[in-house]
Protein backbone atom coordinates (compact mmCIF):
# COMPACT_ATOMS: atom_id res chain seq x y z
CA UNK A 1 0.00 0.00 0.00
CA UNK A 2 1.69 3.64 -0.74
CA UNK A 3 1.19 6.58 0.90
CA UNK A 4 -0.51 9.47 -0.36
CA UNK A 5 1.49 12.19 -1.58
CA UNK A 6 3.17 13.80 1.10
CA UNK A 7 3.02 17.59 1.61
CA UNK A 8 6.16 18.88 2.69
CA UNK A 9 4.71 20.92 5.14
CA UNK A 10 1.88 18.65 6.25
CA UNK A 11 4.23 17.21 8.77
CA UNK A 12 6.17 20.42 9.68
CA UNK A 13 4.93 21.17 13.06
CA UNK A 14 5.14 17.85 14.22
CA UNK A 15 8.93 17.12 12.91
CA UNK A 16 9.95 20.04 14.79
CA UNK A 17 7.99 18.89 17.96
CA UNK A 18 9.98 15.45 17.55
CA UNK A 19 13.50 17.41 16.97
CA UNK A 20 12.95 18.71 19.93
CA UNK A 21 13.67 15.10 22.03
CA UNK A 22 17.27 15.49 20.97
CA UNK A 23 17.77 17.85 23.75
CA UNK A 24 17.02 14.89 26.26
CA UNK A 25 19.90 14.25 27.97
CA UNK A 26 20.57 12.00 30.97
CA UNK A 27 21.32 12.79 34.52
CA UNK A 28 24.48 14.41 34.79
CA UNK A 29 28.18 12.86 33.45
CA UNK A 30 26.11 9.51 32.33
CA UNK A 31 28.78 9.72 29.66
CA UNK A 32 31.37 10.14 31.20
CA UNK A 33 30.54 6.75 33.50
CA UNK A 34 29.52 4.68 30.57
CA UNK A 35 32.94 4.14 28.94
CA UNK A 36 34.09 2.50 32.08
CA UNK A 37 31.38 0.71 32.40
CA UNK A 38 31.34 -0.82 29.01
CA UNK A 39 35.02 -1.44 29.77
CA UNK A 40 33.86 -3.33 32.95
CA UNK A 41 31.13 -5.44 31.58
CA UNK A 42 33.87 -6.65 28.63
CA UNK A 43 36.15 -7.94 31.15
CA UNK A 44 33.59 -9.41 33.06
CA UNK A 45 32.24 -11.18 30.22
CA UNK A 46 35.69 -12.03 29.27
CA UNK A 47 36.21 -13.41 32.79
CA UNK A 48 32.93 -15.57 32.58
CA UNK A 49 32.44 -16.61 28.98
CA UNK A 50 28.48 -17.32 28.28
CA UNK A 51 27.61 -21.25 27.26
CA UNK A 52 27.61 -21.44 23.81
CA UNK A 53 23.66 -21.42 23.16
CA UNK A 54 24.09 -18.17 24.66
CA UNK A 55 26.62 -17.04 22.27
CA UNK A 56 24.48 -18.46 19.28
CA UNK A 57 21.30 -16.86 20.64
CA UNK A 58 23.39 -13.76 20.37
CA UNK A 59 24.17 -13.84 16.68
CA UNK A 60 20.69 -13.29 15.87
CA UNK A 61 20.92 -9.79 16.87
CA UNK A 62 23.45 -9.11 14.39
CA UNK A 63 21.21 -10.87 11.66
CA UNK A 64 17.55 -10.70 11.69
CA UNK A 65 17.91 -12.97 8.92
CA UNK A 66 19.70 -15.80 9.92
CA UNK A 67 17.34 -15.61 12.99
CA UNK A 68 14.23 -16.33 10.84
CA UNK A 69 15.79 -19.13 8.61
CA UNK A 70 16.25 -20.88 11.85
CA UNK A 71 12.88 -20.21 12.51
CA UNK A 72 11.57 -21.37 9.34
CA UNK A 73 13.46 -24.60 9.62
CA UNK A 74 12.39 -25.12 13.06
CA UNK A 75 8.84 -24.83 12.41
CA UNK A 76 8.99 -27.08 9.41
CA UNK A 77 10.66 -30.16 11.39
CA UNK A 78 7.85 -29.45 13.96
CA UNK A 79 5.02 -29.20 11.97
CA UNK A 80 6.23 -31.83 9.25
CA UNK A 81 6.83 -34.10 12.39
CA UNK A 82 3.64 -34.02 13.89
CA UNK A 83 2.00 -34.28 9.93
CA UNK A 84 3.49 -37.54 10.17
CA UNK A 85 2.93 -38.81 13.04
CA UNK A 86 -0.73 -38.16 12.12
CA UNK A 87 -0.99 -40.10 9.05
CA UNK A 88 -2.73 -43.06 9.61
CA UNK A 89 -1.22 -46.61 8.29
CA UNK A 90 -2.27 -46.95 4.82
CA UNK A 91 -3.86 -50.60 3.99
CA UNK A 92 -1.67 -51.18 0.82
CA UNK A 93 1.64 -50.02 2.82
CA UNK A 94 4.55 -51.68 3.64
CA UNK A 95 3.80 -54.78 6.19
CA UNK A 96 6.02 -57.04 7.53
CA UNK A 97 6.03 -60.49 5.44
CA UNK A 98 6.59 -63.76 7.61
CA UNK A 99 7.03 -66.99 6.20
CA UNK A 100 5.73 -70.44 7.97
CA UNK A 101 9.01 -72.37 9.19
CA UNK A 102 8.55 -75.66 7.42
CA UNK A 103 8.10 -78.63 9.71
CA UNK A 104 11.48 -80.37 9.96
CA UNK A 105 11.67 -84.21 9.10
CA UNK A 106 13.06 -86.40 12.12
CA UNK A 107 15.17 -88.17 9.40
CA UNK A 108 16.67 -85.37 8.46
CA UNK A 109 17.92 -83.80 12.21
CA UNK A 110 21.62 -85.22 11.20
CA UNK A 111 21.78 -83.43 8.26
CA UNK A 112 21.14 -80.44 9.99
CA UNK A 113 23.31 -80.87 12.31
CA UNK A 114 25.86 -81.30 10.27
CA UNK A 115 24.95 -78.65 7.95
CA UNK A 116 25.36 -76.62 10.76
CA UNK A 117 28.71 -77.32 10.85
CA UNK A 118 31.29 -74.28 10.12
CA UNK A 119 32.59 -74.38 6.91
CA UNK A 120 35.70 -74.98 5.83
CA UNK A 121 37.90 -72.09 5.29
CA UNK A 122 41.36 -70.00 6.66
CA UNK A 123 40.35 -70.82 10.06
CA UNK A 124 38.63 -74.23 10.05
CA UNK A 125 41.21 -76.06 7.43
CA UNK A 126 39.57 -78.97 5.84
CA UNK A 127 40.39 -82.09 7.89
CA UNK A 128 42.06 -84.79 5.18
CA UNK A 129 41.58 -88.36 6.05
CA UNK A 130 44.60 -89.52 7.17
CA UNK A 131 45.85 -93.12 7.22
CA UNK A 132 48.24 -95.34 8.37
CA UNK A 133 51.25 -95.36 6.17
CA UNK A 134 52.40 -98.68 5.12
CA UNK A 135 56.16 -99.63 4.29
CA UNK A 136 56.59 -102.47 2.35
CA UNK A 137 59.44 -104.93 3.50
CA UNK B 1 25.88 10.95 13.89
CA UNK B 2 27.48 10.22 10.85
CA UNK B 3 29.33 12.78 10.71
CA UNK B 4 31.72 11.86 13.07
CA UNK B 5 32.15 8.14 11.37
CA UNK B 6 33.37 10.07 8.06
CA UNK B 7 36.64 10.77 9.74
CA UNK B 8 36.32 14.53 8.78
CA UNK B 9 39.23 16.46 8.89
CA UNK B 10 38.55 18.90 12.46
CA UNK B 11 39.15 22.43 12.90
CA UNK B 12 43.18 23.38 12.63
CA UNK B 13 43.50 23.08 16.58
CA UNK B 14 42.25 19.56 16.94
CA UNK B 15 44.75 16.89 16.72
CA UNK B 16 43.66 14.62 13.65
CA UNK B 17 41.19 12.05 14.99
CA UNK B 18 41.53 8.65 13.28
CA UNK B 19 38.57 7.48 11.06
CA UNK B 20 36.69 4.42 12.47
CA UNK B 21 37.74 1.63 10.21
CA UNK B 22 41.43 1.94 11.75
CA UNK B 23 40.03 2.23 15.36
CA UNK B 24 37.76 -0.49 14.51
CA UNK B 25 41.26 -2.44 13.08
CA UNK B 26 43.10 -1.49 16.51
CA UNK B 27 40.24 -2.67 18.34
CA UNK B 28 40.18 -6.13 16.40
CA UNK B 29 43.86 -6.30 17.13
CA UNK B 30 43.08 -6.30 21.03
CA UNK B 31 43.63 -2.75 21.16
CA UNK B 32 40.94 -1.79 24.18
CA UNK B 33 41.41 1.80 24.05
CA UNK B 34 41.12 1.97 20.36
CA UNK B 35 37.41 0.41 21.36
CA UNK B 36 37.12 2.90 23.90
CA UNK B 37 37.10 5.87 21.62
CA UNK B 38 34.64 4.21 19.36
CA UNK B 39 32.47 4.36 22.33
CA UNK B 40 33.04 7.45 23.09
CA UNK B 41 32.11 8.54 19.96
CA UNK B 42 29.06 6.82 19.53
CA UNK B 43 27.66 6.42 23.16
CA UNK B 44 25.05 9.26 22.76
CA UNK B 45 23.43 8.01 19.70
CA UNK B 46 23.30 4.71 20.92
CA UNK B 47 21.88 6.15 23.94
CA UNK B 48 19.63 8.39 22.05
CA UNK B 49 18.00 5.72 19.98
CA UNK B 50 17.70 3.11 22.89
CA UNK B 51 16.14 5.75 25.04
CA UNK B 52 13.62 7.26 22.62
CA UNK B 53 12.29 3.57 22.12
CA UNK B 54 11.93 2.20 25.50
CA UNK B 55 11.48 5.84 27.01
CA UNK B 56 13.13 4.63 30.14
CA UNK B 57 16.43 5.41 31.71
CA UNK B 58 17.54 2.42 33.21
CA UNK B 59 16.40 0.35 30.17
CA UNK B 60 18.39 2.59 28.09
CA UNK B 61 21.37 2.33 29.65
CA UNK B 62 21.00 -1.59 30.07
CA UNK B 63 20.61 -2.10 25.97
CA UNK B 64 23.14 0.94 25.10
CA UNK B 65 26.23 -0.93 27.49
CA UNK B 66 24.56 -4.60 25.31
CA UNK B 67 25.05 -3.03 22.73
CA UNK B 68 28.51 -2.07 22.86
CA UNK B 69 29.85 -5.49 24.41
CA UNK B 70 27.87 -7.44 22.23
CA UNK B 71 29.54 -5.55 19.46
CA UNK B 72 33.09 -5.85 20.65
CA UNK B 73 32.13 -9.34 21.07
CA UNK B 74 31.29 -9.91 17.30
CA UNK B 75 34.17 -7.57 16.30
CA UNK B 76 36.36 -10.19 14.54
CA UNK B 77 33.28 -10.58 12.07
CA UNK B 78 33.18 -6.94 10.80
CA UNK B 79 34.23 -7.16 7.66
CA UNK B 80 33.64 -3.64 6.47
CA UNK B 81 30.57 -4.36 4.23
CA UNK B 82 29.00 -1.71 6.12
CA UNK B 83 30.56 1.01 7.90
CA UNK B 84 31.21 0.99 11.19
CA UNK B 85 28.11 3.15 12.82
CA UNK B 86 25.43 1.66 10.80
CA UNK B 87 26.49 -2.18 11.76
CA UNK B 88 26.92 -0.88 15.72
CA UNK B 89 22.94 0.96 15.51
CA UNK B 90 21.56 -2.17 13.70
CA UNK B 91 22.83 -4.25 16.77
CA UNK B 92 21.58 -1.42 18.72
CA UNK B 93 17.80 -1.84 17.12
CA UNK B 94 17.46 -5.11 17.28
CA UNK B 95 18.38 -5.49 20.70
CA UNK B 96 15.87 -2.96 21.59
CA UNK B 97 13.64 -4.88 19.23
CA UNK B 98 13.66 -8.28 21.18
CA UNK B 99 13.78 -6.09 24.63
CA UNK B 100 10.47 -4.51 23.54
CA UNK B 101 8.98 -7.69 22.21
CA UNK B 102 9.89 -9.89 25.32
CA UNK B 103 8.88 -7.77 27.62
CA UNK B 104 5.34 -6.09 28.41
CA UNK B 105 5.26 -2.80 28.95
CA UNK B 106 4.84 -2.03 32.55
CA UNK B 107 2.20 0.90 32.28
CA UNK B 108 3.57 2.89 35.39
CA UNK B 109 7.11 2.66 34.08
CA UNK B 110 6.46 4.23 31.65
CA UNK B 111 7.27 8.25 33.40
CA UNK B 112 8.59 9.32 29.92
CA UNK B 113 9.37 12.89 29.60
CA UNK B 114 10.77 15.70 28.12
CA UNK B 115 11.06 16.53 31.73
CA UNK B 116 14.62 15.95 31.10
CA UNK B 117 14.46 18.90 28.40
CA UNK B 118 17.12 21.07 29.41
CA UNK B 119 16.32 24.78 29.59
CA UNK B 120 17.87 25.89 26.67
CA UNK B 121 15.48 23.55 24.69
CA UNK B 122 12.39 24.65 26.65
CA UNK B 123 13.10 28.18 25.46
CA UNK B 124 13.70 27.06 21.62
CA UNK B 125 11.86 29.23 19.80
CA UNK B 126 10.32 26.12 17.51
CA UNK B 127 8.90 24.70 21.50
CA UNK B 128 7.78 28.07 22.47
CA UNK B 129 6.18 28.91 19.00
CA UNK B 130 3.90 25.75 18.85
CA UNK B 131 3.19 25.83 22.07
CA UNK B 132 2.20 29.76 21.97
CA UNK B 133 1.35 30.88 18.45
CA UNK B 134 0.21 27.71 16.67
CA UNK B 135 -2.53 25.98 18.73
CA UNK B 136 -6.04 27.08 19.57
CA UNK B 137 -5.28 26.32 23.39
CA UNK B 138 -3.34 29.16 24.14
CA UNK B 139 -3.12 28.30 27.19
CA UNK B 140 -2.38 24.64 27.17
CA UNK B 141 0.97 24.05 29.51
CA UNK B 142 4.24 22.99 28.10
CA UNK B 143 3.94 20.16 30.32
CA UNK B 144 0.93 18.67 28.70
CA UNK B 145 2.34 18.72 24.73
CA UNK B 146 5.02 16.92 26.40
CA UNK B 147 2.91 14.66 28.17
CA UNK B 148 0.97 14.04 25.13
CA UNK B 149 4.15 14.00 22.48
CA UNK B 150 5.44 10.90 24.50
CA UNK B 151 2.41 9.34 25.03
CA UNK B 152 1.55 9.31 21.13
CA UNK B 153 5.24 8.14 20.32
CA UNK B 154 4.29 4.95 22.95
CA UNK B 155 0.90 4.49 21.29
CA UNK B 156 3.14 3.79 17.78
CA UNK B 157 4.22 0.37 16.57
CA UNK B 158 7.31 -1.10 17.07
CA UNK B 159 8.31 -0.28 13.62
CA UNK B 160 6.37 2.84 13.44
CA UNK B 161 8.21 3.91 16.43
CA UNK B 162 11.69 2.73 15.38
CA UNK B 163 12.04 4.84 12.11
CA UNK B 164 10.38 8.00 14.17
CA UNK B 165 13.15 8.09 16.36
CA UNK B 166 15.71 7.44 13.59
CA UNK B 167 14.82 9.62 11.26
CA UNK B 168 12.17 12.23 12.78
CA UNK B 169 14.36 12.32 16.44
CA UNK B 170 17.85 11.97 15.66
CA UNK B 171 18.13 12.86 11.95
CA UNK B 172 19.37 10.06 9.78
CA UNK B 173 18.29 9.74 6.57
CA UNK B 174 16.12 7.18 4.79
CA UNK B 175 19.25 5.53 3.51
CA UNK B 176 20.96 4.94 6.47
CA UNK B 177 17.96 3.62 8.43
CA UNK B 178 17.09 1.51 5.07
CA UNK B 179 20.78 -0.46 5.94
CA UNK B 180 20.24 -0.33 9.33
CA UNK B 181 16.67 -1.98 9.43
CA UNK B 182 17.70 -4.11 6.50
CA UNK B 183 14.88 -3.10 4.30
CA UNK B 184 14.05 -0.94 1.32
CA UNK B 185 14.43 2.79 1.35
CA UNK B 186 10.72 2.85 0.30
CA UNK B 187 9.88 0.57 3.41
CA UNK B 188 10.98 3.07 5.53
CA UNK B 189 9.28 6.12 3.70
CA UNK B 190 6.38 4.23 4.13
CA UNK B 191 6.39 3.74 7.67
CA UNK B 192 7.17 6.88 8.46
CA UNK B 193 4.33 8.60 6.73
CA UNK B 194 2.45 6.62 8.39
CA UNK B 195 3.98 7.09 11.68
CA UNK B 196 3.42 10.53 11.21
CA UNK B 197 -0.17 10.60 10.48
CA UNK B 198 -1.10 8.69 13.39
CA UNK B 199 0.64 11.03 15.63
CA UNK B 200 -0.90 14.00 13.60
CA UNK B 201 -3.64 12.68 14.28
CA UNK B 202 -3.26 11.92 18.25
CA UNK B 203 -1.77 15.67 18.60
CA UNK B 204 -4.06 17.40 16.16
CA UNK B 205 -5.71 20.08 19.06
CA UNK B 206 -1.68 20.80 19.71
CA UNK B 207 -0.60 21.01 16.19
CA UNK B 208 -3.10 23.12 14.35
Amino acid sequence: MKPAPQNPDEFESLKKLLALKRHEEPPPGYFDRLPGEVRARIAHAQASPEPWWRRWLATWDLSPALATSYAVVAVTLVVGGIWMAKQPVAEGGPQIVTTPVPSVDANLTNTIIASNAAPPGLFNPPSLPVQPAEFKK
Amino acid sequence: MAEASAGNPLPSEAPPQPDDLTLVRRAQGGDETAYDELVRRYQRQIYGVTYHMTSHHEDANDLTQEAFVKAWQALKSFKGDSSFFTWLYRIAVNRTLNHLKSRKFREGRHAMSLNDLGMEAEHHPDLVALVSDKTPRRAAALEELKGKLNAAIQRLSEKHRTVVTLHDIQGLPHDEIAKILNCNTQTVRTRLFYARQQLQGILSDYLK
